[in-house]
């Protein structure tokens, strides 16, 4: 019988986690899925804790966990990450109505932000300024659009009336100059947009001129620089800026409707004047106009800016959260979810057959159980994560205070009152 | 007309679902649960061929020298002890079914398994009789990784390492 070739050589390291995690794997992006935090020590240290915490809670000083250390490095990254997006959509929804036609940016494959200006704001971290939202947005349109002010630019222009020539063609008119007038205001700015005429005037829009009316007001005051008239014993009563408003509306109301000479009509832009325009009619009508824009661009020089902002939780300049600014509620929270993704990555492995086998017979290993155990510990965890945080949005911490406040008054309303005994 | 010969490439591609980390993680499982959870345990002594002055013709020896003997953790079927009774009266043959871990035997002891070689299980000594390779991990044929050795408890005097 010939002697049988004995050439063994083994051609299976065992693949078991480690019992600690070595520093300098753990330092090097190549061993993590994104490396987002790899260059912060700290993230290091504790990726390289983690790996000891799951040998642990796994057993593995007596059985074998097939992972690497590679393997809880992805865990604890992702368990940042998971961390760091659910905070920020809870931010996302503090920080929305103040940042809405903020400032936004441009992000990397990472999530992280571009421009360094921009990450520099770090505004995921920041407390914001309460700026009434899309609620200023709706205000400022409607001004402008009950004429008094806000931020769309209302533009003047005139045309001369033609003896004998009622109507009058303003989209033309106003389009003509926009397209040969180049000191005009709106030069180049209609194109093809429809113009919306606000006011038709036949004089200058001298509101003051009858402010106080008909005769010019005895002992009243204007604007105490170019109008008025007092005696030295005059006394002034302080009146806040939209009483004077309301007044001059009511003023100009009473002018439009009872002193002019002339009326108007409007169809489709075509201004029709009323009585027909004669030898002693005024030379020149003016119109005040606005241009109607798309809703997404700014109009250049106006006070109309925010459109290029953020508009809605993705435009948010909100970063991943950096690993120094996770504090110790956050840190317990990641090395939790870090092991339940451990637990789901080693059902992979021990689930990828029914059963393996062995000499003789065949073993059902754990795989299941893990799995059930990992994806159940995922869902409570972001569970109890995602209800903490909805009980800590500030419309929530208002409405508590405003409880508390309530509590406050009715314990108060136990107190007795003070007798005066004289 | 078309060559209907069979030819397998010189490169085959490799099994796309099971392959080498799948089979890997088997021999891993396997090492671990046999040795360090089950634990059964006997010493393998491997008949020394060249040293061992067997009949040319039947291939038998009545001495044997044996190599020196290497500790094997497998798992070990307790077949009972069994009474005959012939012409010659009773006779009580005792044997086992021992499943070896291929790999584990050949790519890290050493060990081949072959019929004539002697185990000690226990307190006795039982002969190799038999061996099977029964099963194709992920039906795979080269990929054989069991080894059913069945033995008979040796006679006196068959063999003594004592």
């Amino acid at each position: 019988m010939a002697v049988p070739t004995l050439t063994p050589t083994q051609t299976t390291p065992a693949i078991v986690l480690p019992e600690t995690g070595s520093l300098t794997t753990a330092a090097d992006s190549v061993n993590y899925p994104y490396g987002i935090y790899v260059s912060n020590t700290d993230f290091v240290s504790g990726a390289v804790d983690q790996v000891n915490y799951t040998y642990r809670k796994l057993g593995g000083d007596v059985l074998d966990i097939e992972l690497t250390q590679k393997n809880i490095f992805a865990a604890y990254e992702e368990a940042v990450l998971e961390y760091s997006y659910l905070v920020n959509i809870h931010q996302a929804k503090n920080a929305l109505a103040s940042g809405l036609g903020a400032i936004t940016g441009t992000f990397d494959h990472d999530g992280e932000i571009k421009e360094t200006s921009v990450a520099q704001l770090s505004a995921s971290l920041r407390y914001p300024k309460f700026d009434f939202g899309y609620v200023r947005n709706v205000a400022d349109r409607t001004i402008t659009e009950t004429g008094l002010g806000g931020s769309e630019p209302i533009y003047s222009a005139s045309l001369a009336t033609v003896n004998g020539q009622q109507d009058y063609d303003l989209q033309k008119i106003i389009n003509s100059s926009s397209v040969n007038d180049a000191s005009s205001s709106f030069y180049g700015k209609v194109g093809d947009s429809r113009v919306t005429i606000r006011r038709v005037y036949y004089k200058t829009a001298h509101a003051m001129w009858r402010f106080f009316g008909y005769y010019g007001g005895i002992n009243a005051i204007g604007n105490l620089s170019t109008y008025g008239m007092y005696a030295d014993d005059s006394t002034f009563e302080v009146i806040p800026p939209w009483q004077n408003k309301l007044q001059s509306i009511a003023y100009e109301d009473a002018i439009y409707t009872r002193n002019s000479h002339y009326s108007y009509e409007i169809k489709n832009n075509r201004l029709r004047l009323f009585p027909r325009p004669g030898n002693h009619s005024p030379d020149r009508f003016w119109v005040e106009f606005t241009i109607k824009t798309d809703p997404w661009s700014e109009v250049s020089g106006s006070l109309d800016t925010g459109r290029k902002g953020a508009n809605n939780m993705n435009t948010l300049p909100f970063a991943n959260i950096p690993y120094k600014n996770i504090n110790s509620i956050g840190k317990q929270w990641i090395r939790r979810f870090a092991l339940a993704l451990a637990k789901e990555m080693l059902s992979q492995i021990r689930g990828k057959f029914t059963t393996i086998p062995i000499p003789g017979q065949s073993v059902t290993l754990n795989a299941t159980d893990l799995a059930s155990q990992a994806k159940e510990e995922q869902e409570k965890l972001r569970e109890e994560l995602k209800t903490v945080l909805s009980e800590m949005t500030y419309a929530k911490i208002a409405e508590a205070e405003t409880n508390l406040v309530k509590s406050a008054n009715e314990i108060l309303k136990t107190v007795p009152y003070g007798v005066y005994v004289g | 007309m078309a060559d209907n010969k069979w030819e397998q490439p010189d490169a085959p591609p490799p099994p796309l679902f099971l392959n080498k980390k799948e089979r890997d993680l088997v021999k891993q499982v396997n090492d671990e649960l046999v040795e360090r959870i089950i634990g059964q345990q006997l010493l393998y002594y491997a008949i020394d061929i060249k040293n061992t002055n067997f009949h040319p013709l039947y291939g038998e020896a009545i001495e044997k020298t044996f190599l020196p003997p290497v500790r094997v953790f497998a798992l070990i079927d307790w077949e009972g002890i069994k009474t005959e009774t012939d012409k010659y009266g009773l006779d009580v043959t005792t044997s086992l079914t021992i499943h070896f871990h291929k790999r584990r035997l050949t790519e890290d002891q050493n060990i081949f398994v072959r019929e004539g070689d002697f185990v000690l299980y226990s307190d006795f000594f039982y002969e190799v009789l038999t061996l099977n390779e029964p099963t194709q991990l992920f039906g795979q044929a080269d990929q054989r990784f069991e080894i059913s050795a069945k033995c008979v408890r040796a006679r006196k005097g068959l063999f003594d390492a004592t």
